[in-house]
């Protein structure tokens, strides 16, 4: 009562003072790129709104040459600035930035935001621009893209800079490099933190009997030694649970067959624990996919897809349950995939389903049959990728309103690809739709993607050359 | 200005509204988890103290460990006092409790010792046959043991080579107890789920938080796989709860913890028997108890009736009251400020070519 009472004292007290500025920096493609949003432009729609919210809070339009002011935004969390372009009654441009805090007291901050085009690539200069192939990228805690792992492109050496960019800030920079490896899987765990298990030592040729501990917003990097080589593998699945673990499923070692083991990681302040459980795979897999159906703690994980001990791909997915750290019964489960395949990629949908694309069969063929996966139905085949979409080092993002971009790859042995689709569930029927979109500005294939918390895609490495990372930015439907 | 007052005026009505209504109970049940939920336990406890909340901790306390391991020093005593009749007498009872503890909190050692020193006993006794299969069960659980000829008289250290001889032939077989993940498993003693063993009687106990201690003998005479059911500890019994929560006039909220990660499972279940609401948290990890204690606060919410209320709990005695405390207050100060310029904050983007 006496602090709320205290609180309204103090906003009275402020009402004499001078407004403070919000100045958000606004980034937009440099011309000719057709992603340019100020071409033809008439009217620009500046709103403020709660993160996720269809309502503006405080809302304005601005003809050209008009002073861009927006006057009474009010203290709040979690606060977003929409802006968009209009020619005529159509939206031709649009930018947000990621959610921001006002505080009475703290000076506003200067949020990033992209403003461009919908549904156009465009080079993203100031994003990390080192190319690797085959890496991987994540979102850290804090909504920064992480971009590691791989191989450079020219002369395959490990890349071993993790690099960083904020698009809060529109910052890049350059984290503690790693120990150089290949062919590592890296997963974020519950507390923020990356971990960076399996792949080969190059100065040995043989497992990597470490472990690597990321800590993004410290910039900490620690190594712990697996002397169990209890995750000293390559192709092994991951998969974060929703209470912070994350489980490692399969793969192989360097000299050997696939396994079936599953370890579970867990850090817990300082301490990192690789615990074997006593689950294993009953079909052994190496490159398989590892997908959490939910985000429900004790949400299972789907297994699909991978080679086996004879080099063949396998059919059955397998189902596991982390509560009870036990797969399903085969007897129960007995998913199967209609099309066979490894190297492919699987991505969780909006209702819980998981869309399968690409991939190679047993004798590396092409796979182009999609298929989703339903608990109660099992797999069933939804289509299939056009022939001008890569169906290996493809990158697949969800999209912020649940829809699918998949961007470049290649055909196996085959160059390269420029090409990209976005997949998204028929809201009628519950079929997959797939449309083409925008071309990369390059053909890329082994590249890394990952949606950014302002709702766009930023795209880097997978060309022969030093190129400029690329940015998306998706449909405006459901962006909010 | 006019608009801050009112604000600020709204601000000092809302501080003026009752705290939350009188308290249902929370009863925390976390059978077989270790210490390392008790932070996720006391943030829940200090939620719902603070909103009123009765809060039992129903947690069972931990099953006694078996009594095996004294009966056993009580054998061996008796017969290194040469009395071998209460030695056979006192290992006869041990033995008989490892069918039902499967050697739980005996090392391999001491559950060997249980059958050596009893066909000992015997022979002394002068009860060879039975001496015999007792030295031969020893020799199964612990195959290289020798007897020390200096401490064991000659006849016993022959009579245990020659067990141990007949043994030795014996074929292996793998055996493995399948047990509920996060269990504790221990195959003649020792902690191990699956071990090559010879062919005979052994032992198996299973340990798992949350459920009872399983054990069991069991004879090898192939390859075999045990599988160990123990069963799980019975959470809080709901209606005994709801009574409590009846007499309290509001409803119960039950935290169940499982699974070895460990996980709570929290259910509001209203006065007629049905479930309003559940939410599933984990207890351990960085952030775990304050996540807990949200998770409950969520479960919480308008779980309690109102209390009886005096007149000094009413909410319009309270606005008015704070009302006229923020007229005096906010009234001259108004004056003070005039009409001056919003406290709001203004968005100016930067780098817009417009």
């Amino acid at each position: 009562m006496v602090r709320r009472a205290a609180l309204a004292l103090c906003a009275v007290a402020a009402c004499g003072d001078a407004a403070p500025v919000l100045a958000p920096v606004i980034e937009a493609p440099a011309p000719p790129s057709e992603a340019d949003p100020f071409p033809n432009l008439e009217e620009l729609g500046m709103a403020v709104a709660l993160a996720g919210d269809d309502r503006d809070l405080v809302a304005a339009r601005f003809e050209r040459g008009e002073t861009v002011e927006l006057p009474g935004i009010p203290y709040a969390d979690d606060l977003v600035v929409h802006l968009e372009g209009l020619t005529g009654a159509a939206q031709t441009a649009y930018g947000r930035t990621c959610s921001f805090d006002l505080r009475p007291g703290v000076p506003p901050p200067s949020p990033h935001l992209y403003f461009a085009r919908p549904v156009k690539w465009a080079d993203a200069p100031r994003a990390p621009a080192r190319v690797r192939i085959g890496g991987w990228a994540l979102v850290a805690a804090d909504g920064s893209g992480l971009f590691g792992g791989g191989e450079t492109a020219a002369d395959p050496m490990p890349v071993a800079e993790i690099d960083r960019f904020d698009p809060r800030t529109g910052e890049a920079s350059e984290l503690v490099p790693l120990e150089p490896r290949t062919g590592a899987a890296a997963a974020r765990l519950g507390d923020g933190r990356i971990v960076i298990i399996g792949g080969v030592d190059p100065g040995t040729g043989g497992a990597a009997a470490f472990v690597e501990l990321v800590d993004p917003l410290a910039g900490i990097v620690d190594r712990i030694d697996d002397a169990g080589l209890r995750v000293a593998r390559v192709g092994l699945a991951t998969a974060a649970l929703a209470d912070g673990r994350v489980v490692a499923i399969g793969g192989e070692p360097p000299a050997g067959g696939p396994t079936g083991s599953v370890v579970a990681i867990r850090a817990d302040g300082g301490s990192l624990e690789l615990r074997p459980v006593r689950a294993a795979l009953a079909f052994p897999r190496a490159d398989a996919t590892a997908t959490r159906l939910s985000d429900d703690i004790g949400a299972p994980v789907l297994v699909v897809g991978g080679r086996g001990a004879d080099g063949k791909p396998i059919a059955e997915a397998e189902l596991y349950k982390p509560l009870r750290e036990a797969f399903a019964d085969p007897l129960t489960f007995t998913a199967k995939l209609s099309a066979p395949r490894s190297r492919h990629a699987a991505v969780r949908m909006p209702d819980g389903s998981v869309l399968v694309v690409g991939g190679v069969d047993g004798d590396g063929v092409a796979v182009r049959t999609m298929e989703l996966f339903s608990p109660d139905g099992g797999f069933a085949p939804v289509g299939a990728l056009p022939d001008d979409a890569g169906v290996v080092d493809m990158s697949v993002t969800t999209l912020p309103d649940g829809r699918v971009l998949l961007a470049g790859g290649r055909a196996p042995g085959g160059p390269p690809l420029d090409t990209a689709f976005i997949a998204r569930l028929d809201p009628l029927d519950g079929s997959v739709d797939l449309v083409g979109t925008d071309r990369l500005t390059r053909p890329r294939a082994g590249h890394q993607a990952l949606t950014l918390c302002d709702g766009t895609v930023l795209l880097a490495g997978g060309t022969a050359d030093e190129a400029p990372a690329e940015r998306y930015n998706p449909p405006p439907n459901g962006r909010r | 200005m006019r608009r801050c007052l009112a604000l600020a005026a709204v601000a000092v009505s809302v501080s003026a509204a009752p705290v939350r209504a009188a308290p249902a109970v929370a009863v925390f049940h976390a059978a077989g988890a270790g210490a390392d939920v008790a932070a996720a336990r006391d943030a829940m406890a200090a939620e719902a103290r603070a909103a009123h909340v009765a809060w039992i901790d129903a947690t069972p306390a931990p099953p006694a460990p078996p009594a095996t391991g004294q009966l056993l020093r009580r054998g061996l005593d008796a017969y290194d006092a040469l009395r071998f009749e209460p030695a056979a007498t006192a290992l006869d009872g041990v033995i008989a409790e490892l069918a039902t503890t499967g050697g739980d909190g005996l090392s391999p050692a001491e559950l060997s010792d249980a059958f050596l020193y009893r066909g000992l006993a015997r022979i002394q006794l002068g009860d060879a046959a039975r001496a015999w299969d007792d030295l031969v069960g020893a020799a199964i659980l612990d195959p290289v043991r020798v007897l020390d000829p200096v401490r064991f008289p000659p006849r016993a250290v022959e009579a245990f080579e020659r067990a141990r001889q007949a043994v030795a032939e014996l074929p292996r077989d793998p055996v493995t107890v399948a047990a509920p993940a996060g269990c504790r498993v221990t195959l003649d003693g020792a902690e191990r789920s699956s071990a090559e063993l010879l062919r005979g009687p052994h032992f198996a106990s299973v340990r798992c938080p949350g459920r009872s201690p399983w054990g069991a003998r069991f004879v090898v005479a192939g390859p075999e796989t045990i599988t160990a059911a123990p069963a799980p500890v019975a959470g809080p019994d709901e209606r005994e709860v709801l009574v409590q929560a009846r007499a309290l006039g509001g409803d119960a909220v039950l935290v169940t913890v499982t699974g070895a990660a460990p996980v709570a499972l929290l259910r509001r279940i209203g006065l007629d028997g049905r479930e309003r609401g559940r939410a599933t948290v984990a207890l351990t990890g960085t952030g775990a108890p304050q996540l807990a204690a949200r998770t409950l606060a969520g479960l919480l919410v308008d779980a309690a009736p109102p209390a009886p209320r005096r007149w000094w709990q009413s909410r319009w005695v309270w606005a008015a009251g704070g009302a006229a405390v923020a007229a005096a207050v906010l009234v001259p100060i108004a004056v003070a400020a005039g009409d001056g310029a919003t406290p709001q904050v203004t968005l100016r983007p930067d780098g817009l070519p417009w």
